[in-house]
């Protein structure tokens, strides 16, 4: 088993961290600590950048015109991309394109040119729909949002909740319940577009992010033709489930970048802050706490990089992708509390991105599915195994 | 939902009572119309409190709009300041078909705006 990256892998991650370094913290500086955007004209000058390094739609496979590339290189590039203080929710400031939903790449031909295209292109937004208030993490059994046939259409009725973007989107993958006695084998995907009559964005639900706010929504008879079902139906749930573990694997590369981040500012502050006579850096208080960070970021790295080289070579996935989802959001929590620990004061403020990292990654734990949900997927294996 | 709070007369003698905090604001003309929406965020020295002692002085603000009617403010400490600008300023766009006055003069400075389906009755 070879643990060194290829040739091409060290190029991709080398030429993302300059970017990172270069064009993106830089202009971070000027932006509001809790920025989700760039200003156009410094984000139409990046993203031509990155179209001209040939890493535009970074994630988006080939077929569909990214650079199709495996999982480990992805989940290297996403660690890098996310090294800065919108890095979690923003890598980037999306410079790197569009990879869209994930679920689209099911769509047909007359869905792709109308939906996933055009959001590749950037012309479109979309929005993800699955939990509601009767919650999220088991949607089998909680999706209580129905579509009934009428003629050529679907009627849906319901409300979703936690849907970021909602607001801002021009359509959204809905998933709703098309026989209630067929419990998953029940549950169908629809694309909405957000001008149907019926549709309705009730309210935004604040919460410790202050970006891609989350929304409640709500479908009041709304009349879906019955061309845009979203691959079969009764499908619905293993479009989302399918596509969920994959990209739970880049989430898991992501928190960990901003980990990899904070653990550099805390050893760069720990060598240069003197207290009581000496630097922090000589205080094993300080030191086993950057040892305790190396060992989270180092064990979640390669879970990480086992879920994506499993999933690129077609081996079942789903227990190392929960694994690596739960690992690395609890550990990059832990890496960014000790960091803004070992900083002291300076740590909670704005002035520094460690207090945004820390509020968005308690939500990283819940999102993609909370830690004791994936604690359940990975038992549930072990269990069934021998 | 709007800023649900009585407007507040400029009084320069008052802007020590202001909070330093992150938040939202609103300015109003003399008939209590909302004429701009704004935010104090991360990077305001003062926060709300500087933010809203800008907009009445007259040698540092630079919209015609606030400058010559902003008479009243009212203001909300939210530290999800970024969310509820966008929240004020998308749900002032569906009731009156239209941004206020003064974000209009001042397009650059506005935060990802999205659409809603609010009534007053919520």
């Amino acid at each position: 088993m070879d643990l060194r990256m290829t040739d091409e892998q060290r190029l991709i991650v080398e030429t993302i961290r300059r970017f990172v370094n270069e064009q993106i913290i830089p202009l971070e500086g000027e932006l509001d600590p809790d920025a989700e955007e760039l200003p156009e004209e410094d984000y139409q000058r990046l993203s031509t950048m990155v179209k001209e390094m040939g890493f535009w739609n970074f994630f988006v496979p080939a077929e569909f015109g990214g650079p199709g590339l495996d999982l480990v290189t992805q989940c290297l590039a996403a660690e890098e991309m996310s090294q800065h203080r919108a890095g979690l929710y923003a890598p980037c400031y999306h410079t790197f394109g569009h990879a869209g939903l994930v679920q689209l790449y099911e769509a047909n031909e007359e869905q792709r040119e109308r939906y996933l295209y055009p959001l590749l292109r950037g012309e479109k937004k979309v929005f993800f729909a699955l939990t509601e208030p009767s919650g999220g993490s088991d949607p089998a059994r909680a999706i209580k949002t129905t579509a009934v046939r009428d003629g050529d259409h679907w009627v849906l009725n319901g409300t979703k909740t936690f849907i970021s973007g909602a607001d801002q989107a021009d359509f959204g993958l809905v998933f709703a319940r098309t026989d209630p006695a067929r419990g998953r084998a029940g549950i169908t995907c629809f694309i909405v577009d957000t001008d149907t009559p019926g549709f309705r964005v009730r309210r935004v639900i604040h919460t410790l992010r202050n970006v891609h706010h989350p929304c409640e929504i709500e479908f009041d008879n709304c009349r879906v033709p019955h061309s845009n079902v979203l691959g079969q139906v009764g499908g619905g749930f293993a479009i989302a489930n399918d596509r969920l573990t994959r990209n739970r694997v880049t989430y898991a590369a992501n928190s960990l970048g901003v980990a990899v981040a904070a653990q550099r500012m805390a050893i760069r502050w720990a060598k240069q802050r003197e207290t009581f006579g000496d630097l922090l850096a000589n205080r094993q208080a300080i030191q086993w706490m950057l040892v305790d960070n190396e060992v989270d970021i180092r064990t979640s790295r390669w879970i990480t990089l086992d879920a994506a080289s499993k999933a690129d070579h077609g081996e079942p996935f789903r227990f190392e992708a929960s694994m690596a989802k739960m690992m690395a959001t609890e550990a990059a929590s832990r890496v960014v509390d000790r960091c803004i620990q070992i900083h002291g004061g300076l740590g909670v403020t704005k002035d520094l991105p460690l207090e945004r990292w820390w509020r968005e990654l308690r939500i990283r734990r819940i999102g993609e599915g909370p830690t004791e949900v994936h604690r359940m997927v990975i038992a549930r294996d072990l269990l069934s195994q021998g | 939902m709007p800023i649900r709070k009585p407007w507040i007369s400029f009084d320069p003698s008052q802007l020590r009572r202001l909070p330093a905090a992150l938040g939202v604001y609103e300015l109003g003309d003399e008939e209590g119309n909302v004429i701009y929406i704004g935010c104090a965020g991360g990077r305001d020295a003062f926060g709300l409190r500087g933010r809203i002692a800008h907009h009445f002085d007259p040698a540092q603000e630079s919209n015609p709009v606030i400058r010559e009617r902003a008479r009243l403010y009212r203001y909300e400490v939210n530290s999800s300041y970024m969310t509820r600008w966008s929240e004020l300023l998308t749900l002032y766009r569906e009731e009156h078909g239209r941004l206020p006055e003064g974000n209009e003069a001042a397009p650059g400075e506005l935060p990802p705006l999205g659409r809603f389906h609010w009534t007053r009755q919520g």
